[in-house]
Order: structure tokens, then C-alpha cells, then sequence
């Protein structure tokens, strides 16, 4: 489906808490997706606050202008969420850099709420992309639904990474259901490639990656390790990551011996491709998972994978390429009896075979081609910065929270037109923009023509191979 | 064009913020409650209510003298007894274990009377009766009903019954009565509790409502003939325990809702 279009060119600007040199899932999101849109042709700068001695603005691959602003965090690498002290900091930033698009990312995330919000009321647009799952029945989250209703009850559009995560954000911050879009995350699947030679022929090896907490269901894995242990003499384990429940395994490790399982601690996410093809089997134990790109590196790399059938896993990958159990220990051991058997019997699919078919699968360029639709629709939206437009919108979220929005709403707009006066918009110097010309490192996404002239056909799909063997990711990220 | 599915490694020709028919499979739960199963429920906090009256009523009988310790002592032990033997097929103590329990308890109660007697001589009464009260009225809430709440906890909730007791029994004039009055405390604080969990498990609906209606008699009688004036206290105690509060409850419990979905955490399944 080839479309020609005038692209328009969109001045994004992504904020959240949690960015580099922070590692983690939404951290790589965030390059990753602004790195395919600056080859896009966009402009996107980056918003987080300090980090350590890390101030200032800096300048990352081809462009991406990080402005790590001095807002110190409050609470687990979050800003005080205090909704009108950055108003003069984030407007001077809006106004210079010419934003029209406002991305925050992560619930979790106040900077990215209130740079949010800010942007409504300068007549800006906004975009959310939700990266987590929220259950309904505790207290805290009963809290963070709350807030997060009242943050989203006027933002333009919603960004999740699969159908639970849209049913779960609709139904915790009451969205509209139209305004929320699915777009999966992505990964490098050039790095994720099979190497077969790398495993041991004689034994099986089960690998597992995750951070090793309550969530990720390690309390399920020494019993399944014990199990399998004793039933196969020939399949080991490899448990890679690190986190409070290490001690378990460490005792499954002093009863089983240090040759079947081996604990490799924390794994920096280069070298976990490492990890993956010296093995056979990919066991993932997680007990909530909005998307999973765990057992999507695990395929690609041409492991078979075992998984819970939890939250969006199901959605992930086709039936053929995993095979899915409950979250218990019984039928874990028994799906990944049927995966050491199919490997015992080589009725295993050929590991090539499952990287060519993830490989065009969730790719940066395709998520960026999709999150660029989302701004084009954003763009048309009618974004008036009035005040009377703006306090009815609040009405939805209830009696208490809703008066409070509206008192808080109109104390921004008058701050902001206190900041009208005292620092005019047009005093307010325009940062120049990257040098076009420097950013054409593209991912492969778009022909060098049609960057020249914007008027052409883009070109998306299979990635350019000539192009790509240059690139070499430069983000690192932590294993989950 | 082909019919949507919800996975995403399809690439589908519709839009990515489209609404699919299997959208929001969420399952509201909510309890259903009656009028009748909240009033069951409510009928222990009666019988706590009772067990606090009965505790008074015999302190004003005893003070006043128009009771004896000894008649005192006869109905625990009576009501002990017959106790023990309904329940005795659910402990798992031996015989000769509870009896020995019970004497290490009798024993203690006698040594400690004359020192209880003489605890509070030098405290007003009014102090004495408003302590009383507070602490009752915490035991009530801290007893174990059988909600699993955070405010629970039998050890506490025992704990001030003895010390309410035992404030109540230091105004007595003899040893025996403060005697006839702890005894009769440890029985209605320890074991009442035991019993009634047991009457609601393990008799049945029926006869557990007789049980109710038994104890409220027992303690409406024991009001009116020492302590006419904590009648009204009785009254208003039953129409709010088991009228206003139960019907608020199921009017209430319309309004809670808890929704379950896929994202929520899978429990792990303990064999």
C-alpha cells in the first residue's frame, strides 16, 4: 500500500522521567523510535531530568538533542510532581525549539505528564504511550488510575503496545476507545541472529532471561528446574539477570549442582544475544507482560520458546513459533517437556526459519511509520489553548478531581500569561536546527531520494541491507 | 477484506486505533449480597455485644449484692462445661491437658483477687466506668468475625477484655466476688469467641440464629434485673448492629465493583 503523500514535517518533542544513561525498556523506546523519526525527516528532541552530573544539553546520534533539565528526582528516578513550577522552564524549550507535537511516555513518568498538560494549554498537541499494565484492585493502583484519568483527560491521542494494554489503559484512565492506538514495540532484529554453532551438540540447553523478581514468576522456576533436572540428565540451564529473589535460585543451584544451572547475574543488553544462541529452549516464567520483547530476541535468535499465556503474549508471536503454558508449575514443565522432546526428536522448526519470519515482524522503522500516522491525525485535531475549551474536558473525572483540575488548569493559564509578559514569545531566541544534511543515517527506512525530495514516494518494508550493515546499535539497555 | 484478529504480528489492513468486536472481554465481578446474609453476618457482632453486657451486668449485680459469687460461679462452670463437651470433638488437646489448663487458671485468678481488689482505690469510678468503656468498645471492633481486615486481631482484642475485667472487678467489695467476676471474664473472653466460631462452622445456620436469639434473651434478662438503665444501650445496640448497618452494607455494596482482565497479575496455583 504505496501512498504519495506530502509529509509533513512534525517538530516532536519526547519527554519522560526515565531516559539514557538510565537503562531500560522505555529508555530504548525512546531512542529507538526518535532515532527512526529523525530519519524520517522529523525534528525530535528528548526532555528527562539530571541525572547525576549529567545537565544541560547534549547532542546524541544524528541529532537528538537531549535536554536533561535540573529537576531532581523525587521518588524511584520520578520529578516532584508539583504541575506548575516547570511551566516557565518547558514553555521557553516549546517556544525555541518550535515544538508542535508533545510525546511523554511511561505512566509512571510526572515530567512526562506535566510537560503534557502544559502543552495543551499552550495550544501544543499531545501523545501518551502507555508502556505498562495496571491492575484495578489495590490501593496503589487505585491511586495511579486516578492520576493517570486526570492526566489523560485531555491529551490527543493514546500510544499502547498490544490489545490488553489498550483495554487496560481505556478502562483505567477512561479514554476514548478511538483515541487509542495499538503499536507494538520493536527490536533490532539484525543483532538477534541464530548461531546454531554456538550450542552444545550433546546437551539441551534451557535459557532464561528476566530480571528475577515476583513478576517475572521466578518462584515458579525451581520447582520446574528441579523437575526437569531430574527427569533429563542432559538439559541444563542458563538463568541470566539479577534482582531480590536470586537467593531461590541459588539454592535450586547448591542442590542441582553449578553445571546444570548456571546463574550469570545481571546481562547488559549486548551481550544477551551472547547468551541466547548457547541455547536450545527459551523458558519465560512471567506472571504479567505487556508485550514481552524477551521471547521476540529469544525467536529471533532461533529459540524455541516456552511462555505463560499472560496479559499481551498471546497477541506477540503466531502459535506455530511458541508454546504457551499456565502460570503454574505443572503445566510449565509439562509445555517444556513437549519443547525438550521436540528438540531431542529434531521435530524442532529450523532456527533460520523462525528468524526470517520474525525479521519483517516488529521493526523501528515500521513502529516510526505508525507513530507518524498517529502525529498526521494529531495534527488535524483542533487544539485551541481556550481556557473556556479546555475546563469542560475536566468534567468527566469526577466531583473532587475534576474542581481541582479546573482550579489548577486555569492557575496555569494564568502563570502562563504572567510568563507572556515578563519573557515575550518573540524575545525568545529560536534554537537552530540540526544540520539537515548530517542525518542521513536512515535505518534503511527511506530511499536517499525521497529524502531529497520530500514530495516522493516513501518507500517502507524490508530494510535496505546495503545500509544497515553500518549501523550498529548504539544504545545499551539492561536485561528486564 | 479479511476479518480482524487480535494479534500483532498480523499485518491487518485497518487502522491501529481500531475497535475490534472482541474488545474489552473484561469480566465485572461483583459480590451479590442480601439482606439476609448481611444480617447473618452481623449476628456475631451481637453475640460480642451480648458477651460485653453480660460481663457488666454481673459486675452491677455483684456490687450492688443482689447476686452471689457462688450462683456466679455455677453458671460459668455450668455453661463451661456443657461448652467443652459440645466442642470437645474439635480440640485437638487431650482431656487431661484442658483440665490441667483450667486448674493452672483458677488457681491464678484466686491468687491475683486480692490484688486485683485493691488495684484502683485511689481512681475515681467515673474513670474506672469511662476506661471500661473504651476498652470494650475496642475489643468489639478488634474481634475476629471472620472479614479478613487489617483491623482484626484476636490477641489484642482478648487482651482488652481481661484488662476491661479487670478494671471492672478492682471495684468489687470481696475476694470471692472479684473471683466469680474474672472467672466469669476469661470464659466469656477466651472461649465465647471459640465456641461461637465453632457454632457458625460446624452447627449450621439454624441453629447458630437460635444461639443468637439465646445469648440476646440471657443478656436482655440480666439487664433488666441489675442494670435496667443499660437497657436503652442494648436496644440501640441490636437495631444498629443488625438493622441500619446490614441494610447500608447491601445498599452500598451495589455501588463496588472490581473489574479482572487479562493484565492482571496471574496468582500462582500452591499445591
Amino acid at each position: 500500500m504505496e501512498a504519495k503523500v506530502k509529509k509533513q514535517r512534525h517538530v516532536i518533542c519526547m519527554v519522560s522521567d526515565f531516559f539514557y544513561p538510565n537503562v531500560g525498556g522505555v529508555e530504548e523506546h525512546i531512542f529507538q523510535l526518535s532515532q527512526c523519526l529523525l530519519g524520517r525527516g522529523h525534528k525530535v528532541i528528548v526532555l528527562t531530568h539530571v541525572y547525576g552530573d549529567r545537565r544541560g544539553v547534549r547532542h546524541m546520534t544524528n541529532g537528538l538533542k537531549v535536554y536533561y533539565l535540573p529537576i531532581q528526582p523525587f521518588y524511584s528516578q520520578s520529578v516532584l510532581p508539583t504541575f506548575i513550577t516547570s511551566i516557565p522552564l518547558l514553555r521557553n524549550i516549546f517556544v525555541r525549539e518550535r515544538v508542535t507535537i508533545i510525546h511523554g511516555h511511561s505512566a509512571f513518568s510526572t515530567m512526562a505528564h506535566e510537560a503534557m498538560n502544559l502543552a495543551r494549554a499552550m495550544g501544543l498537541k499531545s501523545v501518551f504511550t502507555d508502556h505498562s499494565l495496571f491492575g484495578f484492585a489495590d490501593m496503589s493502583a487505585i491511586v495511579t488510575n486516578n492520576f493517570l484519568a486526570i492526566s489523560l483527560a485531555d491529551v490527543n491521542h493514546c500510544i499502547c503496545v498490544s490489545y490488553v494494554g489498550k483495554e487496560n489503559t481505556v478502562l483505567r484512565a477512561n479514554v476514548d476507545q478511538e483515541k487509542v492506538s495499538v503499536i507494538p514495540n520493536a527490536l533490532d532484529t539484525q543483532v538477534f541472529m541464530p548461531d546454531p554453532d554456538q550450542r552444545p551438540k550433546d546437551k539441551i540447553n534451557v535459557i532464561v532471561m528476566s530480571r528475577l523478581q515476583y513478576r517475572k514468576g521466578v518462584d515458579l522456576q525451581p520447582e520446574i528446574i528441579r523437575r526437569i533436572c531430574s527427569r533429563y540428565p542432559q538439559v541444563n540451564f542458563i538463568i541470566g539477570g539479577d534482582g531480590p529473589k536470586r537467593s531461590i535460585l541459588e539454592e535450586v543451584r547448591d542442590e542441582v549442582g553449578s553445571d546444570r544451572l548456571e546463574l550469570l547475574g545481571a546481562v547488559p543488553h549486548a551481550n544477551v544475544h551472547g547468551v541466547l544462541v548457547k541455547g536450545h529452549i527459551f523458558l519465560n516464567t512471567s506472571l504479567t507482560e505487556a508485550f514481552c520483547i524477551a521471547i521476540c530476541e529469544a525467536v529471533c535468535s532461533g529459540l524455541q520458546v516456552v511462555s505463560t499465556n499472560v496479559g499481551g503474549i498471546p497477541e506477540v508471536l503466531p502459535s506455530r513459533l511458541i508454546l504457551l503454558a499456565h502460570p503454574n508449575v505443572d503445566s510449565l514443565t509439562q509445555i517444556l517437556d513437549v519443547a525438550i522432546q521436540r528438540e531431542i526428536s529434531g521435530r524442532r522448526i529450523d532456527p533460520w526459519a523462525m528468524h526470517r519470519e520474525m525479521r519483517n515482524l516488529y521493526t523501528w522503522p515500521d513502529v516510526a511509520r505508525r507513530t507518524e500516522v498517529v502525529y498526521d491525525k494529531v495534527r488535524g485535531e483542533e487544539s485551541s489553548a481556550d481556557i473556556y475549551q479546555r475546563i469542560p474536558r475536566y468534567k468527566k473525572c469526577g466531583l473532587l478531581a475534576g474542581w481541582f483540575m479546573m482550579f489548577l488548569v486555569t492557575l496555569q493559564f494564568l502563570l502562563l500569561k504572567i510568563c507572556d509578559r515578563i519573557w515575550p514569545v518573540e524575545d525568545i531566541d529560536i534554537a537552530p536546527d540540526y544540520p539537515e544534511g548530517n542525518a542521513e543515517w536512515s535505518y534503511g527506512e527511506i530511499d536517499l531520494n525521497s529524502r531529497r525530495h520530500t514530495n516522493s514516494t516513501l518507500v517502507n518494508g524490508a530494510p535496505r541491507i546495503s545500509k544497515l550493515g553500518q549501523i550498529r546499535p548504539t544504545a545499551r539497555r539492561r536485561i528486564r | 477484506m479479511t476479518e480482524w484478529s487480535r494479534v500483532l504480528w498480523k499485518k491487518q489492513p485497518y487502522p491501529d486505533n481500531y475497535v475490534g468486536d472482541s474488545f474489552l472481554r473484561v469480566s465485572k465481578k461483583r459480590r451479590e449480597v442480601t439482606y439476609g446474609q448481611a444480617f447473618y453476618s452481623a449476628t456475631a457482632v451481637t453475640q460480642e455485644i451480648c458477651s460485653c453486657l453480660i460481663l457488666v451486668a454481673v459486675f452491677c449485680g455483684l456490687s450492688e449484692g443482689h447476686m452471689k459469687a457462688a450462683g456466679v460461679l455455677t453458671f460459668t462452670a455450668v455453661l463451661g462445661v456443657t461448652g467443652y463437651f459440645i466442642t470437645r470433638s474439635q480440640l485437638r488437646s487431650s482431656a487431661r491437658d484442658d483440665i490441667k489448663l483450667v486448674c493452672f487458671y483458677v488457681a491464678l485468678i484466686s491468687c491475683a483477687s486480692p490484688v486485683v481488689k485493691s488495684l484502683t482505690g485511689s481512681v475515681a469510678t467515673d474513670t474506672i466506668n469511662a476506661c471500661t468503656t473504651a476498652l470494650l468498645l475496642l475489643r468489639i471492633v478488634h474481634q475476629d468475625y471472620g472479614a479478613l481486615v487489617a483491623i482484626v486481631n484476636p490477641t489484642v482484642s482478648h487482651n482488652l477484655g481481661v484488662f476491661a475485667s479487670v478494671c471492672l472487678a478492682s471495684r468489687l467489695g470481696s475476694d470471692r466476688d472479684v473471683f466469680a467476676l474474672m472467672t466469669l471474664a476469661v470464659a466469656l473472653f477466651a472461649l465465647f469467641p471459640g465456641f461461637r466460631k465453632y457454632c457458625r462452622t460446624k452447627l449450621g445456620t439454624t441453629l447458630d440464629l437460635f444461639f443468637t436469639i439465646v445469648v440476646v434473651t440471657v443478656t436482655a434478662a440480666g439487664l433488666w434485673l441489675y442494670a435496667i438503665h443499660l437497657m436503652p444501650l442494648l436496644a440501640f445496640a441490636l437495631v444498629t448492629c443488625n438493622g441500619i448497618i446490614p441494610a447500608l452494607f447491601v445498599a452500598l455494596q451495589r455501588h463496588k465493583q472490581n473489574i479482572y482482565g487479562p493484565w492482571d497479575e496471574a496468582q500462582i496455583e500452591d499445591k
